[in-house]
């Protein structure tokens, strides 16, 4: 039974999250006690779905678990298979990969900063009462998504669930007239980008200071999209298949998703964050001097200055692919050809809220008889109650309606898709 | 001459009954009246798509809006609510709130109409039987709704 001095202050939901989850916090004589956040959304099964599949039924499928970052589900998935063949897709057909990658990048960041993040720095309980009060901010995030989801339909084929990557390559490559279509768009917003990062650099922050590792791809000179090693600050350096000698998973009793550690060490972070802070070098460089003015370098240890990072990475995602349709130059054909064969194959990339990691092993008819999929919300689980932790333990002596906003938007740093890691965020605080 | 109208089914096929939106938007394409149809709609991308002259219907699933297959049409009265009802669409976001922020945003063309049908099951990629058996009903409702603007 609680003593008279515990009070519990619980939410109905926790909106502006991408799935279903709960978060409960336990304070004692001002102290925090215990935190959990978890994921009580039953576990989609998808891996199992797709075992007995033939591989070029995978990137479809799995772009189906989210609605949010379906080119990161096909992005890793045909690098999986692709390593499992022996492929090696580069050059002009790697480039529009990535191209369709900063549609998503787009699309996602400003839909996060704008519609989900921004009403928690601005006093606001969502987007649409937001959008009341400022319609002209949120039109120009509505501005720059649209231009995102239409590189998504123009080389994705359809705007949600892509449907044009394959094994190999692509079913169909864009026309010149398309790509530069797309350049007129990416202009057009490119400044709405750099309005985008000078706006959340004014936002107030809530000062907390945390060091994690932090964990993302790495790919030679390439802010990483689409990976070929997995580093950390903690000095890891590995190839993408050697994920699971250093990464395990594991199942806790309150959540449904699997929850991701370091072998020897302990919880990580993907993301935003962990890009920029291991990679903050290879911005472009209108971005790299957006950050510079907006007092961002790595690393960044505040976790609410996701924020300002994602839309540093909003604003390198429209000059990567200006510079992708600039350099352009059509491959001889949209695919290369390979030969099914019995194998393993591992497959990471950058989806927008963090390292994608997929495994597949496939017969000889190229049938899937494993699949192992490890989403970016799960791995950050340990983090996101780490965080909640610190921000809990800094605010403790708020009342529980500033309390319960302030833990909110730390979920929110993470732009956490629950859906995808296995919808709505139950909050429990209850203190004494 | 009455204005087209623009028909968005919202919703995840791979998410059980919350596909009903897509399915019944792919089997209203080409009726007479309706010159664009989106199957997949991103309920964010519907706030973009709910301005202009075009008259918009929005396929969605519903829970907790009668018994699983239960059609309802309705015009909704937009009204800011400070914490968005959610519907039954992916990611918590659906045709209402894609309403309200259109709303919020000034951009509502004159008339939004909403075809709902109600959700059994919201996992898996198959139709509930109920919700199969309701496609007829809900292809009906929007041919009605259509015929008589």
């Amino acid at each position: 039974m609680p003593s008279d001095n515990v009070r519990t202050v619980e939410v109905g939901y926790l909106t502006r999250v991408e799935g279903e989850g709960a978060m409960k916090v336990v304070a004692r004589g001002g102290k925090v006690q215990d935190v959990e956040f978890s994921i009580f959304e039953p576990p989609r099964f998808f891996e199992a779905f797709l075992r007995g599949r033939h591989h070029s039924e995978a990137p479809d499928i799995t772009a189906r678990i989210c609605g949010i970052c379906p080119v990161a589900y096909q992005m890793s998935a045909v690098h999986a298979m692709e390593h499992a063949f022996g492929v090696t897709v580069d050059g002009a057909l790697r480039d529009l990969r990535r191209l369709l990658y900063c549609g998503e990048w787009i699309e996602s960041h400003a839909l996060h900063i704008y519609l989900l993040h921004a009403p928690d720095f601005l006093g606001y309980e969502s987007g649409i009462t937001l959008a009341k009060d400022h319609p002209d901010v949120v039109t120009m995030g509505l501005r720059i998504k649209k231009v995102g989801n239409e590189i998504v339909r123009v080389l994705g084929g359809r705007e949600i669930h892509p449907v044009n990557v394959k094994v190999g390559g692509w079913y169909r490559l864009p026309t010149r007239k398309e790509l530069d279509h797309l350049a007129t768009e990416l202009d057009r917003i490119r400044d709405d980008a750099l309005a985008t990062v000078k706006l959340v650099a004014t936002f107030p922050m809530p000062d907390v200071t945390r060091s994690v590792e932090w964990v993302s791809t790495r790919y030679p000179d390439e802010y990483p999209m689409l990976g070929k090693t997995v580093v950390s600050t903690a000095g890891m350096n590995i190839p993408v298949d050697e994920w699971n000698d250093w990464f395990i998973e594991e199942h806790v009793k309150r959540s449904n998703a699997l929850h991701s550690r370091i072998k020897t060490r302990a919880n990580y972070e993907v993301g935003p964050t962990a890009r920029f802070n291991l990679n903050a070098d290879l911005l472009s460089p209108g971005a790299a001097a957006a950050a510079h003015d907006a007092g961002l370098s790595a690393p960044c240890t505040n976790p609410f200055r996701s924020i300002v990072v994602r839309a540093v990475e909003l604003l390198h995602a429209v000059d990567e692919a200006l510079a992708i349709i600039d350099h352009y130059r059509a491959p001889a054909a949209p695919a290369i050809a390979f030969t099914e064969k019995a194998g393993e194959g591992c497959g990471a990339s950058e989806a927008p809220r963090g390292t994608l990691f997929h495994r597949y092993r496939l017969d000889a008819r190229g049938i899937l008889t494993d699949a192992q999929i490890v989403p970016p919300t799960a791995q950050n689980q340990l983090s996101i109650e780490e965080d909640l932790r610190l921000v809990l333990q800094a605010h403790i002596e708020e009342p529980d309606d500033k309390l319960r906003i302030v833990l909110e938007q730390s979920i929110r740093n993470y732009d956490p898709c629950i859906s995808c890691a296995t919808h709505f965020l139950h909050l429990e605080v209850d203190r004494g | 001459m009455a204005e087209p109208w623009t028909v968005i089914g919202i919703g995840n096929p791979m998410r059980g009954d919350d596909g009903v939106g897509a399915v019944v938007a792919a089997r209203v394409r080409g009726m007479p009246g309706i010159d664009h149809v989106i199957g997949d709609g991103d309920p964010f991308e519907v706030a973009e798509l709910l301005s202009g002259p075009h008259n918009v219907l929005l396929i969605d699933a519903t829970r907790g809006n009668g018994d699983p297959g239960a059609v309802t049409v309705w015009e909704p009265r937009v009204a800011i609510v400070p914490r968005s009802r959610v519907g039954a669409s992916t990611h918590g976001f659906g045709a209402e709130s894609a309403i309200e922020l259109a709303a919020a945003l000034g951009t509502l063309p004159e008339r939004v109409v909403v075809v709902g049908v109600e959700g059994a099951c919201f996992e898996g990629e198959e139709l509930s039987d109920p919700v199969t058996a309701a496609l007829d009903r809900a292809v009906a409702a929007v041919a009605e709704v259509v015929r008589h603007a």
